[in-house]
């Protein structure tokens, strides 16, 4: 999917970090997020990142948000 | 042996308008006609005029007296009210006045405890204002009620294009720009960002729009976000950056901006245009603040100006300001295009500036970096917030177009407005040689009920008068100085049909100057 055709807010994410509390993210992290993502029931997880210079044609949505997790800051920034 | 006595030869000089602007690049002995060395807060709103410009007026204060505003903006709400001025204060605190001609102006708080640095940007939206700096969370006030939206990506930069707020300048992500959902700026997905010249080691510093594209600025570069669905993006200028975000403006459907290479043109499809090469000189970083460029704003006023306030080196808030007048520029005879118009100098008080419309009133707002206030730029005042200022014209070194000779400066006719003194300097020496006062104020003689028959004079009075003065200054080089120590304000009159408006402008006005000089011998 493209990347405008995935639902998933920020938002949505933000409420995911406050239950993973683990201080250096790892990759316990990414299957957190696989998990959460899974739960969603998505017809697919793979974005379409050909636009991406520093990815791939397509990237896991849980690599998308860990790419770009530094902006979420922690919960209470 | 009959001697045969000659007079030398009279010449003269008649001034060509100051509409080239100032032209501090080039030789002072060989500017073009129009141009001039030295114009500083002076206005060319009428072409070939130099006319003082108008002051800053105090309309009251905001805050504690040792806060200075550092983001200002113009909430326009369409019917639901009047705009309301919104500005960020250095204690971290966001007001608004919903009428920032009232003097003193009413603030309310809409937010406290937020950063006092780290200017906000503006944008609005499905009528709210969404703001942003990088620092707080990006908000919302939709006139009554302030909003935080803490998952949203914390950005020092927000455009909006193609119905969609754009962000950019997130700790961390210096290529990023992120994008909320379409026609709601409330709601931002996980994968709508896009990096552009990723790893380039330069920073976004800009986001702006012409509409059709969402221009992303770097230091050294900018591009194009062609494609809101697909993030697709292209190279615009792979060499002119954009130093300010709020260093962007518009005007007459052209987007200009501050770079460290000078004031630019964007095309979008074909790299920037330096507008401001009579200038180069002044981008040198002994000259402006290089670390302090991310504080130059743009402001508009009027139809036929875009200026920029900038930091001069030593000052880490902008100091002087850069005014081009577009309009102004020639006509391209082949093509029909605008050549380059003139700039002025100009030094007001300008941290930050918002213009506001609104019923009969079309005004600039300009932020004081000196007090806690909101001043009104371009006022019917002779002075900056109380302080009185001076405007100067220097013209080039005039030589009768014959530099080698001694001249005789026998006469010089001024054509004029105001109050002012005109100094004649000689061989490029910094002194005056002389200094005249010229008062054009003094209104003449006229008749009245009171006088006896056949003094005075038929009203009205002019506004434009002549005055003829005797400098008896020789040199090679002449440079005529038009300068004041004035705080009145005054008036030009503009015909419309038979009917003429008296219009308050600062106190006076150069129309022409007329130079009768002997050319004499050449001397050591």
């Amino acid at each position: 999917m493209m990347p405008r055709d995935v639902t998933l807010t920020r938002d949505e994410v933000s409420k995911w970090f406050e239950e993973y509390t683990i201080e250096e993210p790892d990759q316990s992290l990414r299957d957190f997020l696989i998990d959460k993502i899974n739960g969603l029931n998505l017809e697919t997880t793979i974005v379409d990142t050909t636009v991406q210079e520093g990815l791939g044609p397509t990237t896991e949505l849980a690599d998308l948000i860990l790419a770009d997790i530094g902006s979420y800051g922690s919960p209470d920034s | 042996m009959a001697v045969q006595i000659v007079d030398p030869p009279n010449t003269q000089i008649v001034s060509q308008g100051f509409a080239g602007g100032v032209n501090i690049r080039d030789n002072i002995s060989s500017l073009q006609a129009d141009e001039a060395p030295i114009m500083e807060n002076g206005v060319l709103d009428e072409k070939g005029v130099f006319g003082k410009r108008r002051g800053c007026m105090s309309m009251g204060t905001v805050g504690a007296s040792g806060d200075r505003i550092i983001s200002s903006y113009t909430f326009y709400r369409g019917t639901a009210g009047p705009p309301q001025v919104i500005v960020q204060t250095s204690a971290g605190t966001l007001y608004c006045t919903n009428d920032p001609t009232a003097n003193p102006q009413v603030w309310t708080v809409i937010a406290s405890g937020l950063s006092g640095t780290a200017p906000f940007s503006f944008e609005t939206f499905r009528h709210k204002c969404y703001f942003s700096n990088g620092v707080d969370y990006y908000s919302s006030w939709d006139g009554t009620t302030y909003t935080t939206y803490p998952s949203a990506p914390k950005s020092k930069f927000l455009r909006l294009w193609k119905d969609t707020m754009w962000a950019a300048g997130v700790t961390g992500y210096d290529d990023r720009v992120y994008s909320s959902n379409a026609a709601d700026a409330e709601t931002w997905n996980v994968a709508n960002w896009v990096d552009i010249a990723q790893g380039d080691g330069d920073q976004i510093t800009a986001l702006a729009t012409d509409g059709n594209y969402l221009i992303v600025f770097k230091r050294r570069r900018h591009m194009v976000i062609f494609d809101p669905a697909l993030f697709s993006n292209r190279i615009v200028d792979f060499e002119k950056g954009c130093e300010s975000h709020f260093g962007v403006g518009q005007l007459e459907g052209n987007i200009y901006f501050f770079s460290r290479q000078g004031i630019c043109q964007y095309y979008g499809d074909a790299p920037s245009r330096i507008i401001s090469m009579k200038l180069d000189p002044f981008f040198d970083p002994r000259v402006v603040n290089l670390n302090a460029l991310a504080s130059v704003w743009c402001y508009t006023f009027g139809n036929d100006r875009i200026g920029w306030s900038i930091p001069e080196v030593g000052s880490s808030t902008p100091t002087v300001q850069l005014e081009y007048y577009p309009r102004l520029g020639a006509l391209s005879p082949y093509l029909g295009t605008r050549m380059l118009g003139p700039f002025v100098f100009h030094r007001f008080p300008c941290q930050c500036t918002a213009r506001w419309r609104y019923g009969t009133q079309d005004l600039l707002f300009t932020a004081t970096p000196l007090a806690n206030k909101l001043l009104q730029a371009f006022a019917a005042i002779g002075t900056d917030d109380g302080a009185a200022f001076t405007a100067t014209l220097e013209t080039g070194a005039l030589s009768f177009g014959n530099p080698d000779p001694t001249k005789y400066l026998r006469r010089c006719r001024v054509v004029g407005r105001g109050q002012f003194q005109v100094q004649f300097k000689r061989n490029f020496s910094p002194a005056a040689a002389k200094t005249v006062p010229i008062d054009l104020t003094s209104s003449q003689d006229l008749w009245s009920i009171g006088h006896v028959w056949n003094t005075g004079a038929w009203g009205p009075d002019a506004t434009l008068k002549e005055i003829m003065i005797h400098p008896d200054v020789y040199a090679k080089f002449f440079q005529i100085r038009f300068t004041d120590s004035s705080t009145q304000v005054g008036r030009k009159i503009l015909p419309v049909g038979n009917v003429r408006y008296s219009l308050d402008a600062g106190e006076w006005g150069v129309y022409l100057l007329v130079l009768d000089g002997h050319v004499l011998g050449v001397r050591d």
